[in-house]
């Protein structure tokens, strides 16, 4: 019972944490520190882990512990994994203040295409990002 | 932060290595009124030097559940570093913001603040 408790109860935190996390991602409201997120899912690993344990040394391991313990554990270490990884590289930036912008051509989500001299005589934040959401 | 960059008469344009139609899809989704760029091929990113090559991305389903996007199987894929490019009429970069984690988007005070330095004798070009 209490292995099937840890089992659910870390399930239940993880997705959780997941859920209110990716909610901020489209918009790009994520915690630039998120302590309460990496607490919770240390401590989901850790029961989910602990009811693992438990399950094993039980004597009859149950499948309705198994499963959600084992979820648990891969969608904590995951997101623990994924913001260990948040820092980026330097990068080979190829402008610097005080330059004109490279000429570039693209397309619009509209499909139209675009060119950089469309910007001429406008004030423009040209933002760079991840895209993928 | 529209409004103060509308203020400063300031477009906001973005790109990234979406195609045209997962631009068109967010641009949708989340009301956004910007220009948005597709790179797919990452030409632009590349020739402005802001390709994280090892960066993590999420194969997302283009179906998300009360617009929280149902994140599936991680990848490592090519994208751009998130990085921002003040540009005045002349074409002249007057400010540049890169993150150094990839989660986050420019701050919005550090841009409202460096728009206010670049342009601060006229309001509106």
């Amino acid at each position: 019972m209490t292995a099937l408790a840890l089992a659910v109860g870390a399930l239940v935190a993880t997705l959780a944490v997941w859920v209110v996390y990716m909610a901020g991602v489209p918009k790009g409201n994520v915690p630039e520190r998120p302590t309460g997120s990496v607490l919770i899912q240390i401590g989901g690993l850790g029961a989910a882990v602990a009811g693992l344990v438990l399950t094993f040394t039980g004597g009859s391991p149950s499948a309705a512990v198994i499963a959600p313990a084992s979820f648990a554990v891969m969608m904590s270490a995951l997101f623990l994994f994924l913001l260990s990884q948040r820092r980026t590289p330097v990068g080979n930036l190829q402008i610097k203040v005080g330059d004109r912008l490279l000429p570039f051509a693209s397309h619009s989500s509209d499909g139209s295409p675009f060119q950089s001299d469309e910007l001429a005589d406008r004030r423009v934040l040209l933002k760079f990002f991840r895209g993928g959401w | 932060m529209k409004s103060e960059l509308a203020e400063y008469g300031v477009s906001v344009i973005g790109l990234s290595k979406d195609t045209v139609e997962d631009a068109a899809f967010q641009k949708q989704r989340d009301k956004l009124t910007m220009t948005l760029l597709a790179d797919p091929q990452l030409d632009v990113i590349k020739q402005y030097g802001v390709e994280h090559h090892k960066g993590i991305e999420f194969s997302t389903v283009r179906f998300s559940l009360f617009g929280i996007p149902l994140a599936l199987f991680p990848s490592v894929k090519t994208m751009a570093i998130p990085t921002s490019l003040l540009v005045d009429e002349q074409g002249v970069v007057r400010w540049i913001d890169q993150a150094d984690d990839y989660r986050l988007r420019s701050n919005e005070q550090r841009v409202i603040s460096a728009v206010k330095e670049a342009f601060a004798k006229q309001q509106a070009a």
